[in-house]
């Protein structure tokens, strides 16, 4: 049986993607400035460091749709023990992951309302229910998560 | 040591421990003497127990024995020389039948005796020398062999990896545990938080 995880969870991995994301591309501007301030004459003639940073909605894109079809799981979720599945188990596959990530644009509009739907008895926010998914614990973790929700399986829940 | 040949187990067991014995010696006087220069100056600040038993009496006289007896010694060569108080008995015994011939044997006995004497100490000298060596590059050697073992010990190697992993596996196991229950925390308040505005 799989518990879906809540919103502190989800968060905290939230912010270790964005963590590991923002690190990843810092460093990576970072050797651009650097290799083009020693070829000096020889580098190409854009801001290297810039046009990184203007494609880094597109390489986050990639970071989260990779990790969420290949894997199901980002390293932050993998770190706080959750994972995505389409609903009713199974891989979230590219489709669905493509859908999430629309899905996360549209929760993120209304001043990111459709997140605090995490905090509702379903605990699926609106890029959830658009995609078809849930955020689940992993099995190392739902004795835990059931122990606090004093054995009350979600998805038997109302909507 | 070079141009000795095969030196025997025994020897080299003797030049070991004198050059340890030499060299852990000096380092620690060495030590001690840089502890000591740390220390305070009690007897400038004043002995904190003001009673006088035995024991410090004989602490002080061991203490101060080997400079009581050199200047004791000093004083008393310097008083009275040996040779002069024993002039008048060598000068009646000069005199005695064949004693011309019993101070040439005795003179040639202490001769022999000091040139042995000296050959064992320029021996004892090579044999420090040759000890101070050994010891050194034997304890630099050894104690690299000894790090070198406890580092790829297999079974240090599997201990630390255990304990990392451990440490890691548990930190992990904690904060899932702790946001596990702020998830519910998070979701019991947000409940009230509603139940209440309505």
């Amino acid at each position: 049986m799989t518990v879906r995880a809540g919103f502190v969870s989800r968060m905290g991995a939230f912010v270790v993607d964005a963590a590991i994301v923002a690190v990843v591309l810092r460093t990576t501007v970072w050797i651009l400035e650097g290799t083009a301030e020693t070829l000096r004459k020889f580098a190409p003639p854009v801001d290297l460091g810039s046009f990184v940073l203007g494609l880094a909605p597109l390489l986050i894109a990639i970071y989260l749709v990779a990790f969420w079809a290949v894997l199901g799981q980002t390293p932050g979720k993998w770190l706080l023990g959750v994972k995505i599945v389409a609903t009713g188990g199974g891989p979230v596959g590219l489709r669905r992951a493509l859908v999430r990530l629309v899905g996360y644009v549209v929760s993120a509009i209304p001043c990111y309302v459709g997140f605090l739907w995490i905090l509702g008895p379903q605990r699926r926010a609106w890029h959830d229910r658009l995609a078809g998914t849930e955020v689940v614990y992993v099995a190392t973790r739902r004795r835990a998560a059931r122990e606090q929700l004093g054995a009350r399986p979600l998805r038997q829940l109302p909507a | 040591m070079e141009g000795e040949g095969r030196v025997s187990g025994a020897r080299l067991l003797f030049r070991f421990s004198i050059g340890t014995t030499e060299l852990a010696g000096e380092r620690l006087i060495a030590a001690l003497r840089e502890f000591d220069s740390l220390m305070p100056d009690l007897a400038a600040e004043g002995a904190p127990e003001r009673v006088l038993r035995l024991r410090h009496a004989l602490i002080g006289a061991v203490a101060a024995l080997p400079a009581w007896a050199r200047t004791t010694l000093a004083r008393r060569q310097a008083a009275r020389s040996l040779h002069g108080r024993t002039a008048r008995a060598r000068d009646l015994a000069s005199r005695l039948p064949g004693a011309g011939r019993l101070r040439r044997r005795t003179d040639e006995l202490l001769a022999r005796v000091e040139a042995q004497l000296v050959r064992w100490a320029l021996a004892g000298r090579r044999e420090e020398l040759a000890g101070r060596a050994l010891a050194d590059t034997a304890i630099r050697e050894a104690s690299h062999e000894l790090v070198s073992a406890v580092a790829e010990s297999p079974e240090l190697k599997r201990v630390i990896a255990e304990q990392s992993e451990g440490l890691g596996t548990s930190a992990m196991a904690e904060l899932r545990e702790r946001t596990a229950s702020a998830d519910a925390l998070a979701e019991r308040v947000t409940r009230r938080f509603l139940r209440r505005s309505r």
